[in-house]
């Protein structure tokens, strides 16, 4: 599942529709849009509220571990062209002056630079970093649910010394969001087949604890030696391969032998 | 040539208008330069995943302010009482699946510490606290050492050093054959180029961007006419069912080509890994074979089984008997 965080309704709005994602009924403090692919959660603007609607789909979703996370949102720049989209390669923190460096392990479809997350909106647009409200916290929390080089940050911008932020409308952030579909398209591309290669699946232990008790830590073995055997052997092993043993103690000391017979080769 | 591949280059403030850095920068042309205040904001974070970093990985150029020369792991040395190592950079351009990098970073991004004239003044305190006695200092711990030379000037910048101090002895331990920077000056006595090996079969199948042995061969025989000291490393040594005839192939391919008077030193070193650096590795490459395999917990180091480390440590060490000078042998393994 890959996860789309953005502040406004009128930010969500274009994402929506092309990626056909579906509104939920189940109440809750977030709005969540969502198909069989992507979950997209309508945060409200802030880091706290960012933060929270972050967890919260997170939580949701059943807390799966290293799924793309994508901040999708609009920000300000000194001079940057309105409508310019650009990937976070630095995320600052403003209030506590802490900061982030995504990992950009792909080709991004589009420039990067630094993004500055404030409280307040930055009218004055100093140096040459883009300004939002989001980001850091975005970053802090969804880089806790997994591989870091899964989280992305992308921002267009909405305002500049030309344009300020008082002649943003919702049509106009929807707009410049729709800009970019193809941009999103690509990132989530590049970090859901990264994701793949994280997919690892675990041995299936039903059977297992079928036929003797396994305290946590036998069980971690147990999961340890299946899955060690199971590249060595190139398949999965059952019990009913192993003569009748009684315990856990036993099926794991079997299995260690077991490993042991089919040898140390590369 | 790796370094083409590097798209994305953080600096550390503090070494950002140094003249190291801005000639690695011109050397990366077009790279993307992000600042930062400490290369560990970018480099070993939490969450971050050295396999996924490895599929592009970026350069950071950083200071290195503490550890510069520490004192050698036990067994590490080639007959030096006193053995140092020191990394002016931290991990490599090529991939061995069994390369313990993985398992002691979190991330593959390439970190190289500009301060050159730190580690020289380190190594100038280690020569001084021991007078009269010859000292080593080893690289190619923590990263390849000539794999990224063309980048970096790391042999142009530290050689005249050595040059210059008779009884400081560096060992540059290597599988690259980037040997123009050793090509480019005089040989000195003090420097040995040591040269690492797998089998053929095991190059093929772990060791990902490694030149190939026929390619290494040629730079330690093009580095032995200029008058360098050469070592062999056989390191790890790698059991599969017919390591015998697969060690034996390499030896006779590797003295075949390098003569035996160029030869410093040849050392072999077993696969061993520490716990916590086994279980990250394997959690990296689940499906990689040589972890899934049956290895044990020996004296708190991952390795082979006892048995099978002692046979395969041995016949080497025998064949090698054979081939070189006992004066040039240093098996380096402590027996179990
Ligand atoms: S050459 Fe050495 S440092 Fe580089 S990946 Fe291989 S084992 Fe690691």
């Amino acid at each position: 599942m890959t996860f789309l965080v953005v502040a406004l309704q009128s930010e969500a709005r274009p994402l929506v529709g092309h990626f056909r994602l579906s509104g939920t009924d189940a109440p809750g403090p977030y709005r969540l849009y969502r198909n069989d692919r992507i979950t997209l959660v309508v945060s409200g603007i802030g880091r706290i509220a960012c933060a929270a609607a972050t967890a919260y789909a997170f939580a949701r979703a059943g807390e799966p571990r290293n799924q793309p996370w994508v901040n999708i949102g609009i920000a300000g720049h000194a001079n940057i062209a309105l409508g310019s989209a650009r990937l976070a390669h630095r995320i600052v923190d403003r209030p506590t002056e802490r900061a982030w460096y995504p990992s950009l392990v792909f080709e991004p479809p589009v420039a990067t630079a630094e993004v500055v997350t404030v409280d307040r909106p930055e009218l004055d647009l100093p140096g040459n970093a883009l300004f939002d409200m989001e980001a850091s916290a975005f970053f802090a929390t969804a880089s806790r649910f997994g591989a870091v080089e899964l989280v992305q940050v992308l921002k267009v911008v909405s305002d500049n010394r030309e344009s300020p932020v008082a002649k943003i409308d919702k049509a106009l952030v929807s707009r410049l969001i729709e800009g970019h579909l193809e941009s999103v398209a690509a990132i989530l591309d590049e970090t859901e087949a990264l994701a793949l290669r994280l997919d690892r699946r675990s041995p299936d232990l039903t059977e297992w604890r079928r036929t003797a008790r396994f305290s946590v830590s036998q069980s971690r073995r147990l999961a340890e030696l299946l899955e060690r055997l199971e590249v060595v052997e190139k398949r999965a092993l059952s019990p009913l391969e192993l003569p009748r043993l009684e315990g856990a103690r036993e099926i794991l000391a079997a299995l260690e032998r077991r490993l042991r017979l089919r040898g140390a080769a590369y | 040539m790796a370094s083409r591949s590097i798209a994305r280059v953080y600096v550390e403030t503090e070494v950002a208008s140094r003249p190291r850095a801005l000639e690695i920068l011109d050397r990366l042309g077009g790279a993307e330069r992000v600042e930062c205040s400490r290369y560990t904001e970018v480099f070993n974070r939490r969450a971050q995943n050295f396999r996924l970093q490895k599929l592009r990985p970026a350069l950071i150029l950083a200071r290195k302010h503490r550890g510069l020369v520490l004192p050698a792991p036990p067994g590490y040395g080639v007959g030096g009482r006193r053995n140092f190592y020191f990394s002016h950079m931290l991990n490599c351009v090529y991939d061995c699946r069994y390369c313990f990098l993985q398992g002691m970073y979190r991330s593959a991004n390439y970190v190289v510490f500009v301060n050159y004239e730190d580690f020289l003044a380190a190594f100038e305190r280690r020569l001084e606290e021991a007078p009269g006695e010859d000292v080593w200092f080893f690289s190619g711990y923590d990263c390849d050492s000539l794999a990224l030379d063309s980048l970096t000037g790391f042999v142009a910048e530290f050689l005249p050093f050595f040059a210059e101090r008779p009884r400081a002895w560096l060992e540059l331990r290597t599988k690259s054959t980037q040997i123009r920077g050793l090509l480019d000056r005089e040989p000195i006595p003090n420097c040995v180029v040591a040269f690492s090996f797998t089998p053929e079969e095991a190059h093929a199948r772990l060791e990902r961007g490694v030149p190939s042995i026929a390619r290494r061969l040629a730079a330690m025989t093009e580095l032995a006419t200029r008058g360098w000291r050469l070592g062999v490393r056989l390191d790890p040594l790698l059991w599969a069912e017919d390591f015998a005839d697969q060690y034996r192939r390499l030896l006779d391919r590797i003295f075949g080509a390098v003569s035996p008077a160029s030869l410093h030193s040849v050392s072999l070193g077993p696969f061993r890994l520490p716990p916590d650096f086994y279980r990250r590795m394997r959690r990296l490459m689940p499906e990689e074979r040589l972890f899934a395999g049956a290895l044990e917990t020996v004296e708190g180091m991952v390795s082979y089984p006892a048995e099978l480390e002692r046979e395969m440590t041995a016949f080497v060490t025998a064949e090698l008997e054979r081939r070189v000078p006992a004066d040039v042998l240093f098996p380096c393994v402590e027996t179990r």
